[in-house]
């Protein structure tokens, strides 16, 4: 009888297969560099009749697999322990931009940088724009549910999928949603969107487009004060103004990128930055832009600057968006977290934040989404060193405990993958838990794709029995 | 005893906590018993005849829960009115941007449940794209709580969606939790004459301009626009702007520019929300923009002369066509019939005995598959006709 390695092969080429564990090192963590798993073959189709056959080769085989995009997540949800890993990066192809209906239909492995170009030529773009836009994948974008700075105007992945053709674990192709908008019955491409790859792959995903807006102005506000930052974002959202992305950084961060390349002209000695577009179209913005200044000013900010052209923007934008990189330089180890608050809680967590990093004598840097309350405290540590490493543990995991606390959730973006997963129990009950294993159970009753995500799976052992049956 | 549709009122459960629908549904689960669950029945002849011993309305189980106006969300009973919800957020200069059809004594619970939405669909989405959380009974007998209360949220498997638009066949919903938007400083509505196909065919891409932002923007015939009062007869093309003076006037004046409007008084969408309250029939009919117009050409050719009273309204920017008929449709029921060039066809309500031609879309395949898993008696808003 074949391997599997050697039925893969006869689908894809034997170049497209990687077994050797040298080849397979580049495939053992994701962007999150806590995690490292091993898969036991790597296998890359070029295209769909190639991943359909793929996926209906294990299905024979009963082989658990695990899809990547990119490998860009943040989740350790990408990664494969010692099973199949299904990579999608050649499948690159823009199937259609209708620039008409304003959608488009990519494969699975386009980037999403190369969509923005495709939508760019129409005066169009794809809204979500998660910081890793220039090499993470749409299937990567849908599978995880990505946000991005400019999701708090315009919505996540979900918000901006219109229809996926999937194969199921089992090989069978199903249309969820349709590009002409609204469906009869179950929302079942809502439940495929920010499925973490458990309920199988998609062939193609179509998306919605918007017009670019006429007008984007930027400013940046430094605070002297982390709680004045947060005091202000509040009162900017209760306001009703609407930005197209309010960011934050503390003043740790700011630092730490004035300090590298990608310098951006911040403030060095500040507290906190709020980075805020205003976007739309040219009427009434401007009071807008005056509001959010006023609002800056009255909550103690020292200086507001307002880019006046596209490179002043582009130059603004720079800190914030490198931050990460920047972060990457100072160890060897990054441990970056997504949870979201009310926003009204934002002054509050964030100070518990600063508290819970000085207990455990743990810098914590704080970059994030702030309009939408979805932070991401950032540590960088040395990992070979046991006990900083149990430090920083500890400190996120009370962190991310303070956020639950404050009626906030443990991922806003990045998904749950491994990463969180023990977190969970704490978000939701035991019958909630149960019935999402239950839907994971329609789309794959054999449990075969990315198994060990998401839910935990004693949530689902534990639930044999109905609640009915245990009440009777 | 099996009933369809209409029920005495001694059969109706009337649930005020979320422990009572918990332990009716786990009564009926059971009894095996089939149920039919609603909000506050004002959609009564909406949706396919169910097949029920109880009818349990969720009309008592109301009441905001929780509201922060500094976060815009609100959580609220299923029996919470549209009214309610309406009066709760005014006061704090806030709205939900939701406007499904029927009168706003219509519970929120229902219209999550139905994924109803209105002409403000244009700006602020479905309610898939509204709903942060909620929390309901199934049909297996859990009470589940997915999401939760923050604007941002992907943990977990999306139990949300999924009860969104699943009409109760799945169980019933017990309280949402909503994202809100803050009250335009100024809300003004304007009538455009829409013309003849072929200058709609002009005005579509004009007023999908990125320079014109638009809170809704929806066509209405011209019959229809004359009983409202906004038109001598001609189809118009309603349009609502919100957001501060100088927005508003810039953007009248770039309108005035394509076609000079009259302004309407904002209540006119009400009376549009209004339009099925005596409905024999309503189907939307959505497919791409592109077509439009030859869509409602061919629907107004269909239609005309059948001797029915018909509205029709379009959302010119997500391409769906509602069509509502007045009084007997008997007359109308091939014309409403599926056809090649209408991609999707959702029925809200249909003669009774139309419904048994119809497609259950909550039966077969996946869809049956996720029925079964949640509601694997199918005691929750069975069809009488599809799954008996």
């Amino acid at each position: 009888m074949q391997s599997i390695g050697g039925t893969l092969a006869a689908i894809v080429g034997e170049r497209r297969v990687l077994q050797r564990g040298s080849a397979l090192v580049a495939y053992t963590s994701d962007g999150l560099p806590g995690y490292s798993q091993t898969p036991s073959l790597a296998v890359f189709p070029g295209t769909r009749q190639e991943l359909v056959d793929v996926v209906r080769a294990l299905a024979a085989a009963q082989m658990p697999f695990v899809p990547r995009g990119a490998g860009t997540g943040l989740s350790g949800g990408a990664l494969a322990d010692g099973t199949v890993l299904v990579g999608l990066n050649r499948l690159t192809r823009i199937i259609e931009v209708d620039a008409v209906n304003r959608i488009a239909t990519v494969e699975p492995g386009v980037v999403n940088t190369s969509l923005q170009k495709a939508a760019a030529v129409h005066g169009l773009h794809y809204a979500p724009d998660p910081s890793s836009q220039s090499a993470c994948t749409i299937g990567g974008n849908v599978a995880e549910n990505a946000g991005g700075p400019h999701c708090l105007k315009y919505g996540v992945t979900l918000n901006h999928t219109v229809a996926c053709t999937v194969i199921l674990p089992d090989g069978e192709i199903v249309t969820l949603g349709s590009r002409h908008g609204e469906t009869a019955g179950y929302d079942l491409l809502g439940a495929f969107v920010g499925s973490e790859g458990c309920f199988g792959i998609a062939l193609d995903c179509t998306v919605r487009l918007l017009p670019d807006p006429p007008r984007v102005r930027t400013l940046l506000a430094d605070f002297m004060s982390l709680h004045e930052a947060a005091l202000a974002t509040s009162a900017i959202i209760a306001s009703g103004i609407l930005p197209a992305a309010l960011e934050m950084m503390d003043g740790a961060a700011v630092r730490l990128v004035e300090s590298s390349l990608y310098a951006a002209g911040y403030p060095a000695d500040c507290d906190a930055v709020l980075l805020v577009d205003l976007d739309g179209v040219e009427d009434g913005l401007e009071h807008d832009v005056s509001a959010v200044e006023a609002i800056c000013r009255a909550h103690g900010a020292r200086e507001v600057r307002i880019a006046t052209n596209v490179t002043e923007r582009t130059m603004l934008w720079q800190g914030r968006k490198k931050a990460f990189g920047a972060m990457g330089r100072v160890a060897s180890h990054l441990v970056l977290q997504d949870a979201v608050v009310p926003r009204t809680q934002l002054p509050d967590v964030l100070q518990q934040i600063t508290a819970i990093g000085a207990r455990h004598g743990v810098a914590v840097w704080n970059i994030f989404h702030a309009g939408d309350g979805n932070l991401h405290p950032s540590v960088s540590y040395d990992g070979s060193n046991a006990e900083e490493a149990h430090r920083v543990h500890l400190c996120m995991t009370e962190i991310m405990q303070a956020c639950i606390l404050a009626g906030g959730t443990i991922t806003g973006e990045h998904g749950v993958g491994l990463d969180k997963i023990d977190y969970m129990p704490s978000l939701f009950d035991g019958d909630t838990l149960a019935a999402m294993c239950r839907l994971r159970d329609v789309f794959d009753p054999g449990h075969r794709a990315n198994r060990g995500k998401v839910v935990p799976i004693h949530s689902c052992r534990e639930w044999h029995q109905s609640p009915a049956g245990r009440a009777s | 005893m099996t009933i369809m549709h209409t029920v005495s009122e001694s059969s109706v459960l009337l649930p005020r906590t979320d422990d009572e629908v918990h332990s009716m549904l786990l009564d009926a689960i059971a009894g095996h018993e089939p149920i039919r669950i609603c909000g506050a029945d004002t959609w009564r002849n909406a949706g396919a005849p169910i097949q029920a011993h109880h009818t349990l309305s969720l009309r008592d189980l109301s009441g905001i829960i929780a509201y922060v106006p500094g976060d815009l969300t609100i959580t609220a009973r299923a029996g919470t009115t549209m009214a309610e919800l309406r009066q709760a957020t005014a006061a704090h200069d806030q709205w939900l941007g939701l406007d499904p059809a029927g009168d706003r004594t219509g519970t929120i619970g229902a219209t999550i449940a139905t994924a109803s939405s209105g002409p403000l669909a244009h700006a602020f989405g479905t309610p898939r794209d509204l709903v942060l959380g909620l929390d309901a009974v199934t049909g297996y007998g859990e009470l589940v709580r997915p999401g939760g209360r923050v604007v941002k949220n992907v943990a977990g498997f999306d139990l949300v969606r999924l009860f969104t638009g699943s009409w109760g066949t799945l169980g019933a919903i017990t309280s949402v939790t909503l994202r809100l938007r803050a009250t335009p400083v100024h809300d003004v509505t304007l009538a455009m004459p829409a013309g003849d196909a072929h200058r709609l065919i002009e005005l579509i891409p004009v007023l999908r301009r990125n320079t014109l932002s638009l809170l809704a923007c929806e066509w209405l015939d011209g019959t229809t626009a004359r009983e409202l009062g906004i038109s001598d007869g001609e189809d118009v093309v309603l349009i609502r702007l919100g957001g501060n003076d100088a927005f508003v006037r810039g953007q009248r004046a770039l309108l005035d520019r394509i076609t000079p409007s009259q302004q309407c008084d904002a209540a006119i969408w009400d009376a549009i929300s209004a339009l099925d309250s005596d409905a024999s029939a309503v189907i939307r009919m959505t497919g791409s923009v592109s077509t439009l117009v030859s869509r409602l050409e061919r629907l107004r050719a269909a239609l005309d002369g059948a001797g029915a009273s018909v509205a029709m309204h379009a959302s010119l920017a997500r391409g769906v066509i509602r069509v509502i008929v007045s009084g007997e449709a008997q007359s109308l029921r091939e014309a409403l019939q599926p056809a090649a060039h209408d991609p999707q066809r959702i029925p809200e309500r249909l003669p009774a005995a139309w419904w048994a031609a119809e497609h259950d879309p909550f039966s077969g395949g996946l869809a049956g598959r996720i029925r079964a898993a949640f509601d694997p008696g199918l005691l929750c808003n069975r069809r009488s006709v599809a799954n008996a």
